[in-house]
C-alpha cells in the first residue's frame, strides 16, 4: 500500500455498552489513522475486550456509532466488516483445528476474493490462491508446516497462523487481542517481529490489546489508555509514560 | 498411497458392475438397497460430517423425494429418469424452505428443529389423504421406461436393468458430492464446522452457507428416496418417520464422518451387519444399538477413519 | 357444545399429566446434566412394562407394581448413566444425542424380546374404578386421580429443588459443575442420582398409564417426541415450563382430535418449530 494512509480509518462516537450495572464501555470517542500502530491498555476490567468486540462486531453497542473508512458499520454483521477490511485475532487461539495450515489460510483468501461460492472447481485448481497462500505462509514463517493439521502446531505457531488467517482477508485494520498471551520468549519475539515488519511495510494497520508493557512500549506508535470504560489518556509512548493519571491507575506498577 | 486409493475405487467399480451377473434377485435387490443408503448417507453427511449439523429430520427429505417421484410416475407422462430427478428437486426445494428456518439455530436446537420439521412431513404424508393416500401411501407406482438417446424407451422391468440405473444415478450423485466437498465451497463448509466464529472472521456469511449445504443435502437425500419409489412400487408414510433417520446416521458413523467414502462403506457394512444379525435373531435393532454404543464410545472415526489413522500408515510402511 | 368443550378439556388434562411425568424427568436431566436423553421415552415404556408384569404376570397389587416398576427403571437409568453417558459429557453434544439414541434401539428390541410385540394392558385398580358424571357424561375416576396426581408431583419437585439441601446442591451443580466440585460436591455421584431420579419419574408415568393406555413396544417413540415438544415449548431445562407445556400439548391433542383431526398430528410439530424459532428459551423461560 503506497501513499498517505486513510486519515479516517476508524472512528467511534460516544460508544457505549453496559452489562447490567457494569459500564464496560462508557462513551468512547476515538479516531485512528491508517499506518499508526496503536496499543489499547488499561487495568483489568477497563473494558478493553468489550471495546474490541464492539469494533469487530461480536457485540453491538447500546449507544454510539462506529465508522470504518468513512462509512458507518455500527450494526454491520461480522463477515461484512471483514469484507470491508476489518479483521481480528482472539485472546484464545482461534484457528480451524482439523484443517491443514494452508487450508486455514485459503479459506479467508477464497471468501474475500469472492470465489468461495464456487462449488465445481477444486480449491487447488486456482493458481492465484496457491501463490497468495505461499506468500502469507512465508510471511508467517509457516511454509514448512503447510500440510500439517493446525491442531498439532505449537501454541506459538497457532498464534502466528491466526495472524496469517487475519492477513489473508486483506485487511486494512487488524485488531489483535493479546497476541503474545501464553507464549515463550522465542515465540514472542517471532510474532512481534511479524507485527513490526508488516506494520513497517504498511501492509496493514494494527490495533492491539496487550498486558505486557515491554511489548506495548517497544511496538506501539500510539497508546490509548482505557479506565472504567472511558479513555483516560492517549498519546505517544513517551507522553503516556510521563502521564501522572496513568501512573496512578497502575499504582506506579509496571509503567514506572 | 495414491495407488492404493485407485485400486480400491477400481475394485469397487468392477464388483458393482458385476453384481447382476450373479443372476440372484436377492443379491441384486440387496445391492440396490446398499446403493440407495450409500447415497442417502452421503447426503446426510454433507450436513453432519462436513458442516457440523446433526439433523434428525432427513427421513422427511428422503420421503419427499420418494413421494414426489411416485406421484410424477403415477400422474404425469414424465419418464422414469425425469421423475426421479423431479423427486430430488422437490426434496431440494423443500430443504431450501425448511433449511431457511433451521439454520437459524445450531447444536441441540438445530437437531430439535429438524426433528419437528421432519415430523411435519410425516404428518402431512399421513393426513393429506387426497394426494398422499394417507396411511396406505401411494400404491401401484409404475416403474416406467427410461428414454435413452438413440435407443428410445428402454424397459426397466427387469431388476438387473433397474440396478444399473440406480448404480448410474448413485455414481453421479457421489461424483457431484466429491466435486463439491473438494471445492472452495466445501472448504468453507468444513471451516464452519471447525470454528463458526473464526469462519465469520474470515468473511464467511455462515448462515447462507449452512442453508446451501442444507438444500444440497436434502436434494441428495431426496434423490436416494426417489429411486426407491419405482423399485418398491409403493411408498408409505412410515418412511418419513423420524426413527427412519437412524439408518443414514448409523451408516455414516460406521464408515466414518470425516472421510469422503465413509458413509458409502458404512452403508455396505450396515446391510452386511443386518443380514448377519438377522440370521441369528430377529432382533437386529438391538444389535445396531450395541454397535452404535461402541462407535460413539470408542470409534468415533468409524471404519474408514480407523483405516486412515492406523492401517494405512502401516500398509504404507510395509510396501514402500 | 360447551359441555363437550369442558369434557374434552378434562380428557386433555389427563393426557397432559402423563406427558408432564415424562417431560419432568427429561427436563430435570437436561437442566442438570446438559444431556438431552433420547431414550427417556424408552424408560417410560420400561416403567409401563415392568409394572404390567408385576400386576399381570406376578399377580401383585397395582400399587405394588407402581412402587416396584419405577424403582427398577431408576436402576436401569443409573446403569445407563454410570457406564455410558458419563463417558460423553466432555465431547460434542451430537454424540450425546447419538449415544442416547442407541438406547432407543436397544430398549425397543429388548422389550419385544421379553414381552413380545403385542399390545398389553392391565385392569384399573378397584378403588379407582368406575366413572362419575361430569357435564352429563361419565368420566373415569382413574383419569381424575391422574389429573390430581400431576400437580402434586410438581409441588413435590418444587419443594425438593427449592427447599431441600439436596435441591440446593443440584442447583449449584447445574449452574457450575467445577464450582460445585470445588466446594466438595461429589458431582459424578450427584449426576448419577439425578439421572436415576429423572428415570424414576419417567417410570412412574409409564406405570400409571397401564390401566388406561395400551402398553406396546412402539410407545417409546411416540412419547419421546411429545416429551421433546413439551420440553421445547416450556423451555429446555425449565420444569415450570414443562408443566404448563404439558397442559398446552395435552389440550391441543384433545381438542385437535375432535375439532381438527386433519391437523392433529402436524399442529404439535408446528408449535414446537415456531417456539424454537421465535422463543428458543421457551414460553416460560427468561432469555
Amino acid at each position: 500500500m503506497t501513499g498517505a494512509g486513510h486519515p479516517d480509518l476508524l472512528r467511534t462516537e460516544g460508544l457505549r455498552k453496559h452489562f447490567g450495572e457494569v459500564r464496560a464501555v462508557d462513551g468512547v470517542d476515538l479516531d485512528l489513522k491508517e499506518g499508526v500502530l496503536t496499543a489499547v491498555i488499561g487495568p483489568n476490567g477497563a473494558g478493553k475486550t468489550t471495546f474490541i468486540n464492539l469494533l469487530s462486531g461480536n457485540l453491538f453497542p447500546d449507544a454510539g456509532r462506529i465508522f470504518f473508512l468513512g462509512e458507518e458499520i455500527t450494526r454491520l454483521p461480522v463477515h461484512l466488516r471483514v469484507r470491508r477490511g476489518l479483521g481480528r485475532s482472539f485472546q484464545i487461539t482461534n484457528v480451524f483445528p482439523q484443517l491443514t495450515v494452508s487450508r486455514n489460510i485459503q479459506l479467508p483468501l477464497l471468501s474475500c476474493l469472492g470465489t468461495a461460492w464456487r462449488f465445481w472447481k477444486a480449491v487447488d485448481a486456482s493458481e492465484e490462491i496457491h501463490r497468495r497462500t505461499e506468500m502469507i505462509l512465508a510471511e508467517a514463517g509457516l511454509e514448512e508446516k503447510a500440510h500439517l493439521p493446525a491442531c498439532i502446531l505449537s501454541h506459538g505457531d497457532q498464534r502466528l497462523l491466526e495472524v496469517g488467517i487475519a492477513l489473508a482477508a486483506k485487511p486494512r485494520l487488524i485488531l489483535l487481542d493479546e497476541p503474545t498471551a501464553g507464549m515463550n520468549p522465542a515465540e514472542r519475539s517471532r510474532i512481534l517481529k511479524l507485527i513490526a515488519d508488516l506494520s513497517a511495510a504498511r501492509r496493514t494497520t494494527f490495533v492491539l490489546i496487550e498486558h505486557d508493557m515491554d511489548v506495548v512500549f517497544s511496538l506501539a506508535q500510539q497508546i490509548v489508555v482505557l479506565h472504567q470504560g472511558r479513555i483516560l489518556a492517549r498519546g505517544t509512548p513517551s507522553v503516556i509514560r510521563e502521564d501522572a493519571r496513568v501512573r496512578d491507575i497502575y499504582l506506579g506498577g509496571e509503567i514506572a | 498411497m495414491l495407488a492404493l486409493r485407485w485400486i480400491f475405487w477400481l475394485t469397487a467399480a468392477v464388483l458393482l458392475l458385476c453384481i447382476p451377473l450373479t443372476g440372484e434377485r436377492f443379491y441384486i435387490y440387496l445391492a440396490i438397497q446398499v446403493l440407495v443408503l450409500a447415497l442417502f448417507a452421503m447426503g446426510f453427511n454433507l450436513l453432519f460430517g462436513y458442516t457440523g449439523l446433526l439433523s434428525f429430520g432427513h427421513a422427511g427429505f428422503y420421503a419427499a423425494g420418494a413421494y414426489a417421484a411416485g406421484l410424477l410416475l403415477m400422474r404425469t407422462p414424465l419418464s422414469l429418469l425425469s421423475s426421479i430427478l423431479g423427486g430430488a428437486l422437490f426434496a431440494g426445494a423443500l430443504g431450501a424452505v425448511i433449511g431457511f428456518f433451521c439454520v437459524r439455530r445450531t447444536r441441540i436446537y438445530f437437531a430439535m428443529l429438524t426433528l419437528a420439521f421432519g415430523m411435519m412431513v410425516y404428518a402431512l404424508a399421513f393426513d393429506w389423504r387426497s394426494v398422499t393416500g394417507g396411511d396406505d401411501g401411494l400404491i401401484g407406482i409404475p416403474r416406467g421406461a427410461l428414454w435413452l438417446p438413440g435407443l428410445g424407451a428402454v424397459k426397466m422391468d427387469a431388476l438387473w436393468a433397474y440396478y444399473y440405473l440406480v448404480l448410474a444415478i448413485t455414481a453421479a450423485g457421489v461424483g457431484v458430492i466429491h466435486r463439491v466437498v473438494h471445492s472452495p465451497f466445501g472448504l468453507v463448509l468444513q471451516g464452519i464446522r471447525e470454528n463458526e466464529n473464526r469462519a465469520a472472521f474470515a468473511g464467511v456469511p455462515v448462515r447462507r452457507y449452512r442453508l446451501a449445504a442444507f438444500a444440497l443435502s436434502s436434494f441428495i437425500s431426496g434423490l436416494a428416496g426417489a429411486m426407491v419409489a419405482p423399485l418398491e412400487n409403493t411408498v408409505a408414510p412410515t418412511v418419513a418417520h423420524w426413527t427412519k433417520s437412524a439408518a443414514p446416521v448409523l451408516a455414516t458413523l460406521l464408515g466414518g464422518i470425516h472421510t469422503f467414502s465413509g458413509p458409502m462403506v458404512g452403508a455396505l457394512l450396515f446391510y452386511l451387519i443386518q443380514e448377519f444379525i438377522e440370521r441369528l435373531t430377529e432382533y437386529w435393532l438391538l444389535g445396531f444399538g450395541l454397535v452404535l454404543l461402541i462407535l460413539v464410545l470408542g470409534f468415533r472415526g468409524g471404519v474408514v477413519g480407523y483405516y486412515e489413522a492406523h492401517l494405512r500408515p502401516a500398509l504404507w510402511r510395509r510396501f514402500s | 357444545m360447551l359441555e363437550q368443550l369442558f369434557y374434552q378439556g378434562m380428557i386433555g388434562l389427563s393426557l397432559a399429566m402423563f406427558l408432564w411425568l415424562v417431560a419432568a424427568g427429561l427436563t430435570l436431566i437436561f437442566g442438570v446434566l446438559g444431556v438431552l436423553n433420547f431414550a427417556h421415552g424408552s424408560l417410560y415404556m420400561l416403567g409401563a412394562y415392568l409394572s404390567y408384569s408385576a400386576v399381570r404376570i406376578l399377580g401383585l397389587d397395582f400399587w405394588v407394581g407402581l412402587a416396584v416398576g419405577p424403582l427398577l427403571v431408576a436402576l436401569a437409568g443409573g446403569l445407563m448413566e454410570r457406564f455410558f453417558i458419563r463417558r460423553v459429557y466432555h465431547i460434542d453434544e451430537a454424540y450425546q444425542l447419538l449415544l442416547t439414541f442407541a438406547f432407543i434401539l436397544i430398549f425397543a428390541d429388548l422389550v419385544k424380546w421379553v414381552w413380545g410385540p403385542i399390545y398389553q394392558s392391565a385392569p384399573v385398580p378397584g378403588a379407582l374404578g368406575g366413572a362419575i358424571p361430569i357435564f352429563g357424561r361419565p368420566f373415569p375416576v382413574y383419569n381424575l386421580f391422574v389429573i390430581a396426581l400431576g400437580p402434586l408431583v410438581g409441588l413435590g419437585l418444587w419443594f425438593l429443588l427449592e427447599k431441600s439441601w439436596w435441591g440446593r446442591t443440584i442447583r449449584a451443580a447445574a449452574a457450575d459443575r467445577e464450582m460445585a466440585a470445588a466446594i466438595g460436591v461429589d458431582v459424578p455421584r450427584l449426576f448419577t442420582a439425578v439421572f436415576m431420579f429423572g428415570s424414576w419419574l419417567g417410570g412412574v408415568g409409564g406405570a400409571l398409564g397401564i390401566p388406561i393406555r395400551t402398553v406396546s413396544p412402539g410407545m417409546a417413540e411416540d412419547y419421546i417426541i411429545q416429551a421433546f415438544a413439551v420440553a421445547v415449548i416450556g423451555g429446555l431445562g425449565n420444569l415450570k415450563g414443562a408443566f404448563f407445556g404439558s397442559i398446552l400439548i395435552g389440550l391441543v391433542n384433545a381438542y385437535g382430535h375432535v375439532y381438527a383431526p386433519v391437523f392433529e398430528l402436524a399442529f404439535m410439530y408446528i408449535l414446537m418449530a415456531a417456539i424454537l424459532l421465535v422463543r428458543p428459551q421457551g414460553l416460560f423461560g427468561t432469555s
